[in-house]
């Protein structure tokens, strides 16, 4: 696949619709698109984040281990959402472990490429961190609302 | 119908109590009792209270005997009329259950007879007002109507005044001008006296009195016009409900709230307060049971109590907020006039001495803002207070349970059999009060209309929806309804139709979905959203799973929480459209969940382009007579019970998820 | 009426042999009787309860006794001694719900009074010769040591609300016990308020109902007696009270049979703390 069919993925997201065409095509240079089989592990909880992706296709649940008990998914990521964001932090350590559920596709990025890419290009990290921004404060807002619990069952009045 | 002025000579009083009687009627009026003035039984014009004048002050009210030989000096009871057209306790329902059977029947008892005698200015005016609010709904109440029409009214112009009366601020009094069928003055001599009605002046053509002489009438005005200067005009009204609503954030009310004790008092004094809520009494196993409504108030935690242990007004300063704002501000909204006719009850029977005069003047100063008004004006002209609805009794209609499907652990779903025509033409949207003798009577969506039943969706959330839950095929079950206003359907015909459901909130969606899919043609796209806490918790799932098989809609699912095995979608149920393509223009969203899910949809449904008129939901709040007449589901202007519970994101504006409202 | 009679051996209806009638007990600590005797006031009833219930522990109507396991046990009286704190806790352990009935139980009581002072001095002044008096330096309510399930407030506590407790027992529906202020019976009523009409100092406005308002129907201000409803501003009565009067007299309205409850508690404490003479003859500190 040429970066030219990257972009065009990047494109088609909306993590990456509105970049300008000069971080779009630098962006696309440093990603590669990937098939990913259902039940592919894309990143492990607590292990090292190799790298970054952005779902094209498919859906990657993102679970936490419990102790005595299965793993719970917290949050399925869909087109144009990302996973494994902690591969930009200086200390790429995964919060959750992502496992494809149904045969899915993405464009990664390798870890220590993008964030020298990154380091290179200010216009790009800036978009990027903007949109890496709303990606985890979609989360953060989800999070906060299933904290709440607003469909358990509370007493009535009657 | 207003004749000649006659004089009634004092001697001759008991003559007029003789008519009355002979009327078949039992005379009310002021009597002495407990250091105070009541209104009560009166036999005899010996009982009136002769010789008695009160003062009042915020939180004092003291009577003082002066010798006179005049009986009506004494300006205002404790008590309002409201005890005898609105009374304390009023039966509502008498059910029994038998085995699996179950019969409710409306309590109607006939009106008694009265006369009033003594009512003041600002009392027929809280008599009107009272009355159209009971009969302001879909339903005029009964009881309050039979009441009020078999009361023969007998005003007594105020000669005397205390310094907690406000009538002449609020256009009520202190001259008496209508809206009684007799009305007197009272002059150490006797009274002059003139007709209001026709039944007043067959009465008073009985009494056979010479005419008053215009002396008499005269110095009869003057005693009222002396009455208006002395009370002055002590609050601004100009603007004030207007005012009121721009000061909802004042910090005033905190500083009240310091000093007020939410004992109620005020609103129990009040003669146009309203509220009530329903007592259920049985016997020890529960097969023979009543429910009554009593008094209650705004000002006592439990009114603002929802399911979820929630309370819409925990604080008192949000109770404090309610009474006023609503007195003064949405009494316009709801019944197009204020709500206080300015008798200075509450000031006077306030144990530590709050003055609503006082606080008006801090919280909505005259100079003060008048805007912006953070809800629209009410959303259709079915509030004006011009038409008195007809009035008829509860319908309470037994149903049978013909199957019963758990839905999750705490949901089921019971399929009712019945052939009454008004709940077989329920809409989309609408509720019943689901009854079972002896347990308080939940409102339940309507999860299914059928041509010959209905399905209601049940989650086993406290005692009495346990019990109905619990039901088995072939028991019964009482319904009153259908209540309420329902989705607007047709407002989505020729649109795209967005449906997000959180929960529970899919059983008054069900409805929308199946009309929608009987008439599919008529609509464009159509999109449901459903979220849920977990997977085993999510409603019709079979019927979810067969709607997701269609081609003619888009379905999907998000859970808040999920184990490895569920390979579905796990989030909030906004992710399952944030980042969705389609054109909001064209959409006109149906939502029902938590209250606070559905913020986050509106917001979200907003931020795609939806225009919040387009948007609508359904609120759940402490319904209980379902017809307006009880108050508890108040909602700034609204009765959420009445007006919705359907209402759309513009018509609420500011009122929705506004804390303490 | 006889102990034998609530529950007569060889003479008990059909429903005595129902298997689902929850086991009852009805047991006291430091308290008077009076509250479980409102059990015998409900007279009409009675008979009617006893088959739908199997009570095997009431000393005041029976001589079974039982030691558990009871699906309800009503519970009286505050608790004093050692020996009660022990017992409580056992019984806590043998019993599905634990209802605490009237003041004693549920505020600790009039008996709570003595919690503002030494233990020792109001023992020489109530008894000639304490040398058996075992006590703890508080009485305090059972919700204190253990956890309580439900509560009949009053002094003592309402017939009514028994037998609607009682019902709502028996049928499954949640009792309605309101927690508003006794104005709203007052009013309903068409009770003339003693504290606005006469000046009487009355706690209606921060009581919890239930009592019927029986002491403002016969002209006496509220004390109290069902305890703080739910946000009661005591501060703002004491406050209107405090007008004309002194501070102890303000302290003393509010030191009645729920004396403990807060905010009844603090108020007292705002104002000097209960009546009564101290031992050495010091009256109470003014606030």
């Amino acid at each position: 696949m040429t970066t030219h069919d990257v972009m065009a993925l990047l494109q088609g997201t909306w993590f990456a619709a509105d970049l300008g065409p000069r971080a779009l095509g630098h962006l696309a240079a440093l990603g590669r698109f990937e098939e990913i089989p259902a039940g592919t592990v894309v990143v492990r909880e607590g292990l090292r984040c190799d790298s970054l992706g952005v779902v094209i296709s498919g859906r990657i649940a993102l679970r936490l281990a419990v102790p005595g008990s299965p793993d719970r998914t917290i949050l399925t990521v869909h087109d144009g959402d990302v996973f494994g964001w902690s591969a930009v932090l200086p200390r790429p350590v995964a919060t959750s472990t992502g496992v494809a559920v149904v045969p899915s596709s993405a464009i990664t990025f390798d870890g220590p490429a993008l964030r020298a890419g990154l380091a290179a290009d200010c216009e790009l990290a800036s978009a990027l961190f903007e949109r890496l921004l709303v990606s985890v404060s979609r989360r953060l807002i989800a999070t906060r609302v299933q904290l709440l619990d607003l469909y358990q069952a509370g007493a009535a009045p009657w | 119908m207003t004749g000649a002025t006659c004089f009634l000579p004092r001697a001759d009083l008991d003559r007029l109590f003789a008519a009355l009687r002979a009327d078949d009627r039992t005379i009310l009026g002021p009597a002495v009792s407990d250091g105070a003035v009541i209104y009560d039984e009166v036999a005899s014009p010996a009982e009136l209270p002769t010789g008695w004048e009160s003062d009042t002050e915020p939180g004092s009210y003291r009577l003082r005997e002066t010798g006179s030989s005049r009986a009506f000096d004494y300006v205002l009871p404790v008590t309002s009329w409201k005890r005898y057209t609105h009374p304390a306790f009023v039966p509502l329902t008498r059910a029994r259950r038998d085995g699996s059977q179950v019969e409710v029947e409306a309590v109607l008892d006939p009106p008694p007879r009265l006369a009033f005698v003594g009512v003041r200015a600002c009392e027929i005016a809280a008599l009107d007002i009272q009355e159209r609010a009971m009969r302001a709904g879909p339903i005029g109440d009964a009881d309050h109507a039979g009441r009020r029409d078999a009361a023969l009214v007998v005003a007594m112009e105020c000669a005397a005044a205390t310094s907690t009366c406000f009538c002449t601020s609020m256009g009520t009094g202190p001259e008496v001008r209508q809206g009684a069928d007799l009305i007197a003055s009272e002059l150490d001599e006797g009274f002059v006296i003139r007709s209001g009605s026709a039944t007043g002046a067959a009465m008073l053509a009985g009494l056979d009195l010479e005419p008053a002489d215009p002396a008499q009438v005269e110095r009869a005005a003057a005693q009222v016009a002396a009455v208006r200067t002395r009370i002055g005009d002590p609050v601004a009204v100009e603007g004030l409900p207007e005012r009121l609503r721009a000061a909802l954030d004042s910090p005033r009310w905190e500083q009240v709230a310091e000093r007020c004790l939410a004992c109620a008092n005020c609103t129990l004094v009040c003669p146009t307060c309203f509220c009530t809520s329903v007592g259920v009494a049985s016997d020890l196993d529960g097969q023979e049971a009543t429910t009554e409504r009593h008094w209650d108030s705004c000002f006592s935690l439990g009114f603002g109590r929802v399911a979820g242990d929630a309370n819409f007004r925990p604080k008192v300063k949000d109770r404090y907020r309610q009474w006023l704002t609503h007195k003064f501000s949405t009494w316009f909204d709801q019944f197009g006039s204020s709500g206080c006719v300015g008798c200075g009850r509450c000031v006077a029977w306030c144990p530590v001495g709050i003055d609503v005069r006082e606080e008006l003047a801090a919280i909505a100063p005259v100079e003060g803002p008048r805007g912006p008004i953070p809800w629209p004006p009410a959303p259709d002209a079915g509030h004006a207070p011009a038409a008195l609805t007809v009035v008829a009794p509860a319908r309470h209609v037994t149903t049978s349970v013909v199957a019963v499907t758990q839905e999750t652990a705490d949901t089921a779903t019971l399929r009712l059999a019945t052939s009454d025509a008004a709940l077989l033409a329920a809409r989309p949207g609408q509720f019943v009060m689901v009854e079972l003798p002896a347990f308080a009577a939940p409102p339940i969506s309507i999860s299914g209309i059928r041509p010959d039943g209905l399905d209601l969706t049940i989650r086993s959330a406290g005692p009495a929806t346990a019990a109905i839950v619990a039901l088995g095929p072939g028991a019964q079950v009482a319904l009153r309804g259908p209540l309420g206003r329902g989705w607007p359907l047709e407002s989505a015909a020729g649109r795209d139709v967005v449906i997000v459901a959180g929960g529970v909130g899919l059983a008054p969606l069900r409805p929308v979905i199946e009309a929608v899919l009987a008439d599919r043609a008529r609509y464009g796209a159509v999109r449901l959203y459903l979220g849920a806490r977990t997977p085993g918790d999510r409603l019709f799932a079979a019927e979810v799973a067969a709607l997701a098989g269609r081609s003619d809609l888009e379905v999907a699912e998000i859970v808040d929480r999920a184990g490895p095995e569920w390979l579905g979608q796990v989030g909030i149920v906004t992710h399952l459209f944030d980042h969705a393509t389609w054109n909001g223009d064209r959409v006109t969203a149906f939502v029902c969940g938590p209250e606070r899910m559905m913020q986050a949809t509106a917001a979200a449904l907003t931020g795609r382009g939806v225009d919040p008129a387009a948007i609508w939901l359904t609120l759940e709040r402490n319904m209980a007579c379902g017809v307006g007449t009880c108050g508890h589901c108040q909602l700034g202007p609204f009765f959420v019970c009445r007006d919705g519970p359907v209402f759309s994101i513009a018509e609420l504006g500011t009122a929705f998820g506004r804390e303490g409202l | 009426m006889e102990p034998q009679q609530l529950i007569m051996p060889g003479r008990r209806s059909p429903r005595a042999d129902a298997p689902n009638r929850p086991r009852i007990g009805i047991v006291k600590f430091a308290s008077c009787d009076g509250c479980q005797l409102t059990l015998l006031d409900l007279e009409d009833e009675l008979l009617a309860v006893a088959e739908r219930v199997d009570l095997v522990e009431f000393a005041e109507a029976t001589s079974r006794r039982s030691m558990g396991p009871f699906d309800v046990l009503f519970v009286e009286g505050s608790i004093s001694t050692a020996e009660q704190v022990e017992e409580i806790v056992r019984l806590r352990a043998v019993s599905h719900r634990l209802i605490t009935i009237g003041a004693c139980a549920t505020a600790g009581g009039i008996q709570a009074i003595r919690n503002w002072f030494e233990l020792d001095e109001v023992r020489d002044t109530v008894y000639p010769g304490p040398t058996y008096v075992e006590s703890l330096a508080q009485a305090r309510p059972v919700s204190d040591f253990v956890a309580v399930d439900g509560e009949l407030r009053g002094c003592p506590i309402s017939p009514a609300q028994l037998r609607e407790f009682l019902v709502s027992m028996v049928t499954g529906r949640r009792a309605q016990l309101p927690d508003e202020a006794v104005c709203l019976e007052c009013k309903r009523r068409g009770v003339v308020c003693v504290a606005v009409a006469d000046g009487i100092p009355c706690l209606g406005p921060v009581t919890r109902t239930g009592c019927g308002a029986i002491c403002p129907a016969y002209g006496r201000g509220c004390y109290g007696c069902f305890g703080p409803r739910e946000s009661a501003n005591t501060a703002s009565l004491a406050k209107w009270f405090s007008d004309s009067r002194s501070a102890v007299e303000v302290g003393r309205l509010f030191s009645g049979f729920t004396a403990w409850s807060e905010p009844f508690r603090a108020t007292i404490d705002a104002h000097g703390g209960p009546p009564g003479q101290r031992a050495d003859g010091s009256e109470p500190r003014d606030a």
